[in-house]
């Protein structure tokens, strides 16, 4: 046997240790999601959640939501997020310097009028051009922040520095909140005794085919197109079995900068938003892991199944692998940034167990799977491929990965069961063989772009993110 | 034949590949079951949905007929009877029972006056309060929850011995649905749990249980000071939030005591119940332990004096001004601008009109 026979047989043995540690690794995180789901769902089930709508003592939360050249459906977005059904809460628009009319349509159609608040500059952002109040009493929980264009992080530390409230609630304007979502994101919070709750988590759902009216979700369906619904798999895995199971074993690394509710205080302590990178929301809560492993004090990251938050996913490979591009980015940005925390005793399973779980079942996935297609290709090419261990492999791979995905659709359909059109089962089935064959190969693709573009391009860049608004397709 | 030659294709694969084949046969199996189990289960929710809808009409009908028939003794004894017995009739399947409690308590939150007791009289007649003390003896928390959780929306009294069994029971979930249960169903005589209750209750189970006191009607709010001086400080600020809501003024001297308390969450609910019932004995007490206190209670201190604000904390806030936290400082200029307008009204008013009560007014 030649060196590069030696090499090719140990990449082999390699990619198969690999990918039975994180099989291995996916099914402990499946077990144990499923079980948390069923216990929160049954929990959950006689919970009177309307008692803390009329509460005095309901902690006050801000929605912190910032918007950029968003003309087209600021205006039903704003109406949406203001009919939510809590009593102590007010909405912050940051409007980061659009370039569209958003801000003289927000004035015209909220009757907003300039005012002057004394604001506690705790984080620097960019200038604040003004703040605005409506004159009509209807709308007395809206305040406008509208400043000069810093980015999505920028936008959020104004809204932070304006927000005098207990937590605060990070969302995208264009997102459609369920009703009663504040009930039900408040409660991790105020049900420890023992450990302060400082992030909170829901699942957010892809609404690209919902019918969406008055800014309510009237009807769930399946979208049409491969990559629509491959992500709406992907969103089942990553929030009901990953993020679940993460959030039980207390490992939990990021919560979505689409839908996050925060301890104001600890965010600021923590030093809220950093605008030098593109994953800003993952970069928050493990610096505030860190802040609190740091400070010595007992604290939890959670995260509730309840399907809270609806969004619009990318609907063509462009935009999709732009947006992964970025997520990888972030990723890289973040684990860069704290890798002082990694394989570090003191910072316990933050270091030993979430820290290296991204490291290399995140972080590394994508390249050592992009370099088994490209060993797979050498090999053929000489001619020393064994065929059988790679149809094998690949149908065990196959195999797994729709295995993973079917239990993510039962735990959906146990517990939410929010696809109720007859043929939207076995269109997600279907979905489910499909996706690792057609999408996965994608993924893998924005990935490489991701590290190729911050290593070598070094792009900086949040990429383009062009939306058609919830409900205005069809 | 075909089953041998791929045995022997198997036979002549390395282990490493065996294995690999063994578990590519056993994920097959797995996802073939779950797939067609996942058909089935889709088709069953589809139709339970949809009878749980046709049910719960026809429930809902037949109970409000029931009930509305009873007002009218000539006519509506037999055809009473007739929907007491389909009803009845009904309990035995699980299905439609579950469905007919929910009925029942959909009915009950929405209905005030004498039909309410018509309601749970119906419930215990058909047996459902049975059923209900059945399931706080199964094995699976969430269904003892449940159980517990039906005979508190039917305000069921007679049960209580049974319930109060599982008060230290080991799930805080069971602990918590039985402290509801007591607040719902005796309102404040049933918060006696609080004396001497060892696990801490969470902010969230303090709200279900001052809103279910608060439906609780025309009750006297008893002596809370023992609570005030509870070890458990979740009691302690229990018993704060009773404090704010009813205005309990007696506690006064208990509520100045726990300005002291060890932990700074107590101090700081404390000191914003006594701003709020205007308590006006504290503005000194408060203003001494200003900085020997936290910046988060120094804000909750500076709010309270200034709301007892007269000419004498002009130094205090004048002091402040150059606090290093920024609620502080801004509290601070705010109060200060007040007193500057005390100071422009009591110059305007002539000396010898000059009395406070006045200046209070203007102000």
């Amino acid at each position: 046997m030649n060196i590069i026979d030696t090499v090719f047989y140990c990449f082999q043995y390699l990619l198969f240790v690999y990918a039975s540690v994180i099989i291995i690794s996916y099914v402990v995180l499946a077990v144990v999601a499923v079980i948390e789901c069923f216990e929160y769902y049954k929990k959950n089930e006689v919970v009177n959640y309307k008692n803390v709508l009329s509460s005095p003592f309901s902690p006050s939360i801000s929605i912190i939501a910032p918007s950029y050249n968003e003309e087209l459906n600021i205006v039903e977005n704003v109406r949406s997020l203001l009919s939510n059904h809590y009593s102590n809460y007010d909405v912050i628009i940051v409007n980061d310097g659009s370039k569209d009319n958003s801000m003289s349509k927000l004035i015209d159609v909220y009757a907003l009028k300039k005012v002057d608040i004394l604001i506690d500059t705790q984080i620097e952002t960019k200038t604040i051009r003004g703040i605005y109040k409506s004159t009509n009493r209807s709308y007395e929980k809206l305040i406008i922040v509208d400043k000069e264009n810093g980015g999505k992080s920028d936008a959020l530390n104004a809204g932070l520095n304006v927000s005098t409230s207990q937590y605060v609630l990070c969302v995208d304007v264009d997102c459609v909140l369920v009703e009663d979502s504040l009930q039900k994101i408040i409660k991790p919070f105020l049900e420890s005794t023992d450990r302060r709750v400082i992030a909170t988590g829901g699942v957010i759902r892809i609404g690209n085919a919902c019918q969406i009216k008055g800014g309510e979700v009237m009807e769930v369906n399946l979208p049409k197109k491969l990559i629509e619904r491959a992500q709406i798999l992907e969103y089942f895995r990553s929030f009901l079995l990953g993020r679940m199971a993460w959030s039980r074993l207390d490992g939990l690394l990021v919560i979505s900068g689409a839908f996050g509710l925060f301890d104001r205080e600890i965010v600021m302590a923590a030093g809220a938003y950093d605008t030098k990178t593109v994953g800003e929301d993952m970069e928050l809560i493990v610096r505030m892991r860190r802040y609190m492993r740091e400070q010595k004090l007992r604290y939890r990251v959670s995260f509730i199944p309840d399907p809270l938050c609806w969004t619009e996913a990318p609907d063509n490979h462009k935009i999709f692998i732009s947006q992964r591009n970025r997520w990888t980015r972030g990723t890289i940005e973040t684990l860069k940034k704290h890798r002082k925390i990694g394989f570090n005793p003191s910072y316990g399973s933050l270091g030993l167990v979430s820290y290296p779980y991204w490291l290399f079942f995140e972080r590394l996935a994508p390249l050592i799977e992009f370099m088994g297609v490209i060993v797979v290709i050498v090999l053929a090419f000489l001619g020393n491929i064994s065929w059988a261990y790679f149809w094998i492999f690949s149908l065990l791979i196959l195999l797994f990965s729709v295995l993973l995905s079917s239990v993510a659709i039962l735990a959906e359909e146990l517990t939410y069961h929010q696809y109720k059109n007859k043929g939207d089962g076995l269109h997600l089935v279907l979905t489910a063989f499909l996706e690792p064959l057609f999408f996965h190969p994608v993924v893998v693709y924005a990935a490489i772009r991701g590290n190729w573009d911050y290593y070598l391009v070094k792009n900086k860049h949040w990429g383009r993110m062009e939306r058609k608004g919830l409900g205005q397709k069809k | 034949m075909i089953v041998k030659s791929l045995y022997e294709l198997f036979a002549q694969l390395s282990p490493l590949l065996r294995l690999m084949v063994i578990i590519t046969i056993i994920l097959a199996i797995v996802v073939a079951f779950l797939n067609i189990y996942l058909r089935i289960l889709r088709g069953q929710l589809r139709q339970n949905e949809q009878n749980q809808l046709k049910f719960k009409s026809v429930y809902d009908e037949l109970i409000i007929q029931y009930l509305l028939g009873e007002s009218d003794p000539d006519t509506s004894n037999e055809e009473q009877k007739i929907i007491f017995n389909r009803l009845n009739g009904e309990t035995t399947v699980k299905f439609k029972r579950v469905i007919l409690v929910s009925t029942l308590i959909d009915l009950h939150r929405n209905i005030t006056g004498d039909l309410l007791d018509k309601v749970r009289k119906l419930y215990d007649d058909l047996g459902l309060s049975h059923y209900a003390l059945k399931k706080l003896k199964n094995w699976h928390w969430t269904t003892i929850i449940h159980g517990i959780n039906e005979l508190t929306e039917m305000q069921n009294r007679e049960v209580s011995g049974e319930i109060d069994d599982f008060i230290s029971h080991k799930r805080i979930e069971i602990q918590a649905a039985v402290q509801l249960y007591k607040a719902n169903v005796f309102g404040f005589a049933g918060l006696t749990f609080l004396n001497d209750l060892k696990g801490k209750i969470s902010e969230w189970q303090q709200i279900q249980l001052l809103e279910s006191i608060r439906h609780s009607e025309g009750q006297m709010v008893p002596d809370i000071t023992e609570w005030l001086h509870s070890n458990n400080s979740s009691v302690v600020s229990f018993a704060l939030k009773l404090t704010e809501i009813y205005n309990l003024l007696d506690v006064k001297d208990s509520l100045i005591l726990l300005l002291k308390h060890r932990e700074i969450g107590i101090r700081i609910k404390a000191t914003s119940v006594l701003a709020h019932l205007g308590i006006y004995e504290c503005k000194d007490i408060l203003k001494m332990c200003f900085d020997r206190r936290e910046v988060i209670e120094q804000v909750a201190i500076v709010r309270t004096v200034t709301q007892f604000l007269d000419l004498d904390d002009l130094t205090f806030f004048k002091r402040l001004t150059t606090h290093g936290e920024f609620i502080i400082r801004k509290e601070s200029i705010q109060a200060l601008e007040k007193l500057e307008r005390m100071v422009v009204a009591r110059n305007r008013i002539p000396k010898k009109q000059a009395k406070p009560d006045q200046i209070l007014q203007l102000e």
